[in-house]
């Protein structure tokens, strides 16, 4: 199936799945191991992909996915281009809440070749929150590692009262005016 | 001079090295004694081999200092020898103080090719301090010409690097308009900048050179390094540097440190000891022994009592010969109070701004001298620094908690001043969206408190919106932290309304009305992400303890802060603190919703007798708010009719068939103050108390007198906010409506 | 358990990485542990309260998917283009639809809240009155509650007393602020005019002004002999007596 569809699954019973989607792999899988060494209620699944869309013949393996991760690495211009590429093959209905942009290597503003601008640009375009970090400092990629955890609680419906959609509009409360 | 051997100084311990201060020889030969008597097997290998470094050094010194002609490196293995020596020792332990006329001449003469010069540039890193006669003639040499730009340069960017490190100033001052000259070269011109930046007095500024610079300017259009130059003479001579500037920029210079970056902390590092002791003489205070930092780096250095002798020396001179200044009082002299109060009008402030930090007596000048060049000098050295340092901007620092007790000293001079540092906000906008919310989290948040009342857009954009992405996707003690920091924000603000000390607040169009939109929207903007908060975090007591403290300040802001302004809680968190289940958070409540009244009713006489200055009304939606809450309140706690008669819009009036799906008898008394959910423990404790027999506890028992008593029981446990709402707003209808209540137990 | 799955990417699009070999297994997490039973974890089987909680999530994902149904049975957005001023239109209903719901939902979660409680604390009474284990271990929850608050409260108390101090000295603090503003200023001013007084009474005006412009003649020249030196090319500090002029050439007159 070439597009990501949000609901077209069944979610399994306590769980809750996170996928992912950056070019660089080491990162994503520092991040990753930093998500599963958390402390939490729920089964938590992670996926991995450089680019979307992911392939079909795997499909009916796949659990359903709650949240994707779409990593920029603020260094590289190619990064970017990779995310924009695989946004084509996300379901629309994903943008109600259950996308975030990661945005990574802020540490190292010097060498910084994308603006943050467009990224914000890019965040208001797709209705997703944009997260800055800098995931080479293990501190700040605990931290991040949390904040992805409560957003995933969110996005699984483990949190009473508090739907993707209406935690995004939170976060997002800004962009209106 | 007399080349001392002090280079091991920075291993030894402290109390040595304080009395080593003003004589290191003498020190150095002193613990030798005391090694010889008791500890002579310790005159270790490790001091043999200090001394057989410093002997080569000590050659390479009288090789570098004699060698004439061209040398070059290739054929010499002599001069790479020597070369090697120095490099080893700057990068290992710093160079001695002699040591730096020697290689600065060796470097600026021309005598050797440019990867050497570069080379001993490079290792010129002080073991302390870096004597300022080797500068000024290091700047002769400059003169003279012979060595090529890079070099020149490299020199400049060393001094700007090493500044901090330099012993005295006044001669490097004096040679003020040598630096000036050098400007008109285009290449040296953005690093002349800098050390005139650095250097700049009033006294320096004079009218030709202004002229000069604006010519400058005008050839070469605007160029950061010359607008801060430029900025600070129009500081100092506002009616002759005409043309309008731009405001403030964010980096006026390139960072200088490159090369000697690490090399500089480590000096810093090596002359941390010093602090504490030199800091607790030069303050005539005692200091906890915390470790020196390098924004008072320059500090370290005592006033020398030759340095002393030095000063009155010329001063001797001046009166004779008509030469001198309006004589300035250098801080490095200022110990005492009293020596503040007599020189207050001839201070002059050191060049670089991190010493004024730490110091109180400097930080008490500060709040009383309008000087704009000192916030300027302040606001440039502190934007750099906070921007250079910041540990989750810049992978390669991975000094946190050198980070955080700079933001440390910050915050507790602003605490001092009673104002924030515009620097500081800057860069809080700058990097809060760019911060995890973890790291140096206490010392951020506190900074946020002193973020000055400005418009509300900007601060919508730059503040709330980062604040609220963290506050929603962190811990719940994250969130309790952000509330803390926001409501002393608030409070900061309410405190200099009521003296309207700023003049540049007053002035930046901050008018009474302006100020009371930006606390309401601060007010709005708590409630909003308090109500989110709560939703998120499953109504945790924790948050609701910092959320009612928050409106613990917003209840009383028209009489205790003169603000004519009030603003009800959103019913998001009003009703989850009503019914809530925790005994602290109801008599908060209610010692809110208490003072909430007292203001209401102090502004409606105000209104009445039109008293009043202030020409604002408070919206009748606050009046129509908080009738609508206290009749919910009095409903739940007393009348036990909220489930009828709340008519605020989003409460708890509900319908009979609802009610009674609960499947619970007598619900209407659900929250009256012997049911309620946060009060069940004191009816039990009650009840036991009065029939110490009965094991079945028997809640209808509490009506008429008992009635009475329990509440007597419930004020004697400390619920002294139950008490003064149920006075104030019952205590009218009391007889009446307590014997209704009365009758609705039975 | 937890999984961590690496995706192979699709044969795909132009700008795809060079990519490693992938793993198309699972690779095992590291941390296993099973979650619903975190209230039990000991003895492994389910309580009631992760039973409770598990049903609350199956009822947000049902909630969920409820909306996403109703809201897929309206099309209009799907198939229509949109110019700019509907866009707007629909960006300025959709605020008011949020905020509306915002109310909605604070309103209903007031009232679930109420009824919740309401059954909380009439099961906590019966339980009570039973006269069991359970019952003296919540009586005895409940006093130690009672203690705590009390301490709370206490403390609250204290807090705002010494707030209330705090904000007291601030405030003087402030007021101090511009009294000393004020007084340095006097002070400036009282010694700028002790300076002009002797000048003022004992030369004349014609002196004062031939005086002042001296001195910016003196500054000048002083500039020039800078300028001087400097275009000389000389070793200034090799000589003293050279480097003791220069060291002076940047002190202004006056008169003392």
């Amino acid at each position: 199936m070439a597009v990501l569809r949000p609901l077209d699954k069944l979610p399994t019973l306590n769980s809750g799945v996170l996928l992912l989607v950056g070019s660089d792999e080491a990162l994503q899988q520092k991040l990753a191991e930093a998500i599963l060494q958390e402390k939490k209620d729920f089964n938590i699944s992670i996926h991995l992909a450089a680019s979307l869309p992911l392939p079909s013949e795997r499909d009916h393996l796949r659990p359903r996915i709650d949240l994707v991760v779409f990593m920029i690495d603020i260094k590289s211009k190619y990064s970017l281009k990779n995310v924009e590429a695989s946004l084509a093959h996300v379901d629309a209905n994903f943008f109600l809440g259950k996308v975030c942009f990661l945005v990574t290597g802020v540490g190292r503003v010097n060498a910084c070749s994308i603006e943050t601008n467009a990224i914000c640009q890019l965040g208001k375009a797709y209705c997703s929150p944009v997260l800055f970090c800098e995931l080479e400092l293990e501190g700040i990629r605990v931290a991040t590692a949390q904040r992805l955890l409560r957003m995933l609680q969110i996005c699984a419906g483990h949190i009473p009262g508090v739907s993707a959609l209406s935690f995004v509009s939170l976060m997002r409360n800004s962009d209106d005016d | 001079m007399r080349p001392r051997r002090n280079s091991r100084t920075p291993k030894q311990p402290l109390q040595a090295r304080h009395k080593s201060q003003t004589d290191l020889s003498a020190w150095r030969k002193g613990r030798r004694t005391d090694s010889e008597k008791s500890l002579q097997h310790h005159q270790s290998a490790d001091d043999q081999k200090y001394d057989s470094q410093e002997g080569s050094l000590e050659q390479a010194f009288s090789y570098l200092g004699k060698v004439q002609g061209r040398v070059s490196l290739k054929k010499n293995s002599v001069l790479q020898k020597h070369l090697d020596a120095v490099e080893s020792t700057a990068l290992k332990q710093g160079l001695p103080p002699e040591g730096f006329e020697i290689l600065l001449k060796a470097a600026l003469s021309g005598r050797f090719a440019d990867t050497v010069n570069t080379r001993l540039l490079k290792s010129l890193i002080p073991a302390s301090v870096i004597p300022q006669d080797s500068v000024v003639s290091a700047v002769s040499l400059l003169c003279v010409g012979k060595c090529s730009g890079n070099i020149q340069v490299l020199f400049l960017k060393w001094l700007i690097a090493m500044f901090d490190f330099i012993d005295r100033k006044e001669h490097i001052n004096a040679l003020y308009g040598f630096f000036f000259f050098f400007l008109q070269d285009e290449k040296l011109c953005p690093y002349v900048c800098h050390v005139l930046y650095l250097l700049t007095r009033k006294e320096n500024v004079k009218p030709f050179r202004i002229r000069q610079l604006l010519d400058l300017q005008a050839k070469m259009g605007m160029q950061s390094h010359l607008q801060a130059l430029l900025s600070l003479y129009k500081l100092f001579c506002p009616e002759q540097v005409t043309i309008t500037l731009p405001g403030k920029m964010k980096t006026y210079f390139k960072n200088s440190e490159g090369p000697w970056k690490a090399a500089i902390t480590a000096v810093r590092q090596r002359n941390q000891g010093l602090s504490p002791l030199s800091q607790a003489a030069f303050l005539g205070t005692s200091q906890p022994q915390s470790r020196k930092r390098k924004w008072n780096a320059q500090l370290v250095i005592p006033a020398s009592s030759s340095y002393t002798n030095h000063l009155e020396e010329v001063r001797g001179k001046n009166r004779l010969c008509l030469y001198g200044t309006k004589v300035s009082f250098p801080v490095e002299q200022l110990q005492t109070f009293p020596q503040l109060l007599q020189n207050i009008h001839r201070l002059e402030f050191p060049s670089q701004m991190g010493s004024v930090l730490t110091n109180p007596l400097l930080l008490h000048y500060m709040n009383c001298v309008k000087d704009e060049s000192i916030y300027l000098r302040l606001y440039y050295w502190m934007g750099q620094m906070l921007q250079e340092e910041c540990t989750w901007c810049v992978v390669d620092n991975p000094n946190e908690e050198e980070f955080k007790s700079f933001l440390e000293s910050i915050y507790k001079a602003e605490c001092f001043l009673q104002e924030g540092f515009s620097a500081c906000e800057e860069f809080l906008y700058k990097t809060l969206p760019l911060w995890d919310g973890v790291c140096c989290r206490s010392e951020v948040l506190r900074l946020v408190s002193w973020i000055p009342p400005s418009n509300f857009s900007d601060i919508k954009s730059y503040l709330y919106d980062p604040l609220a992405q963290l506050f929603f996707t962190s811990s719940v003690y994250f969130k309790c932290s952000v509330l803390e920091s926001l409501r002393q924000l608030l409070q900061n603000w309410l405190n200099c309304t009521v003296i309207q000390v700023d003049s540049d607040f007053s002035s930046s169009n901050t008018t009474l009305s302006g100020l009371v939109n930006v606390v309401a929207e601060l007010v709005h903007f708590v409630g909003w992400i308090s109500t989110a908060g709560l939703r998120l975090e499953n109504n945790s007591t924790l948050l609701m303890y910092f959320i009612l403290d928050f409106y613990g300040t917003v209840c009383d802001m028209y009489l205790k802060y003169n603000l004519p302004l009030l603003i009800m809680p959103p019913a998001g968190v009003f009703y989850p603190a009503l019914l809530s289940m925790d005994s602290a958070n109801l008599n908060q409540l209610c010692h809110i919703m208490y003072r909430y009244r007292t203001n209401l009713v102090a502004a409606k006489e105000n209104e009445l007798s039109k008293k009043s200055i202030l020409q604002f009304k408070f919206s009748n939606q606050t009046y129509q708010e908080y009738n609508q809450y206290i009749t919910a309140m009095v409903g739940c706690l007393w009348t036990s009719s909220a489930f009828q008669k709340d008519i605020h819009p989003q409460g708890l009036c509900m319908d009979d068939k609802l009610l009674c799906k609960t499947g619970v008898k007598e619900l209407k008394n659900s929250f009256n103050i012997v049911y309620h959910p946060a009060m069940m423990g004191y009816a039990v404790q009650f009840l036991k108390e009065i029939c110490p027999d009965d094991t079945t506890f028997n809640f209808k028992l509490i009506k008429g007198k008992k009635w009475d008593w329990y509440l007597e029981y419930l004020y004697s446990q400390g619920l002294k906010g139950l008490k003064v709402f149920i006075e104030s707003s019952i205590s009218r209808v009391s007889q009446a409506s307590r014997s209704k209540a009365g009758n609705v137990e039975t | 358990m937890a999984a961590l799955a690496l995706e192979p990417p699709a044969p795909a699009p132009t700008f795809e990485p060079p990519a490693p070999p992938l793993d198309p297994e699972p690779i095992p997490a590291p941390v296993p542990a099973p979650v619903w039973v975190q209230g039990s974890i000991n003895d492994g089987d389910l309580n009631a309260l992760a039973l409770l909680r598990l049903r609350d999530r199956l009822k947000e994902q049902l909630v969920e998917y409820k909306a996403a149904l109703l809201a897929n049975q309206e099309y209009f957005t799907n198939h229509l283009k949109i110019n700019i001023i509907e866009e707007k239109l629909i960006q300025s209903a959709t605020k008011n639809l949020q905020k509306s719901i915002e109310e909605v939902k604070v309103s209903l979660q007031n009232k679930t809240l109420a009824l919740q409680r309401v059954q909380i604390t009439d099961a906590l009474r019966n339980q009570v009155d039973h006269n069991d284990e359970d019952s003296r271990l919540i009586l005895e929850t409940m006093k130690q509650i009672g203690l705590l608050s009390q301490a709370v409260v206490e403390y609250q108390q204290q807090a705002n007393h010494k707030e209330e101090r705090m904000t007291d000295i601030k405030r003087k603090r402030l007021c101090l602020k511009v009294d000393e503003g004020q007084k340095v200023e006097q002070i400036q001013t009282t010694m700028d005019m002790q300076e002009e007084k002797p000048a003022s009474v004992n030369v004349s005006e014609t002196e004062n002004n031939k005086l002042e412009q001296e001195k910016q003649m003196t500054a000048v020249i002083q500039n020039v002999f800078q300028n001087l030196i400097v275009g000389s090319g000389v070793n200034w500090a090799e000589d003293a007596s050279l480097k003791a002029v220069v060291l002076r050439l940047e002190n202004n007159v006056c008169v003392h």
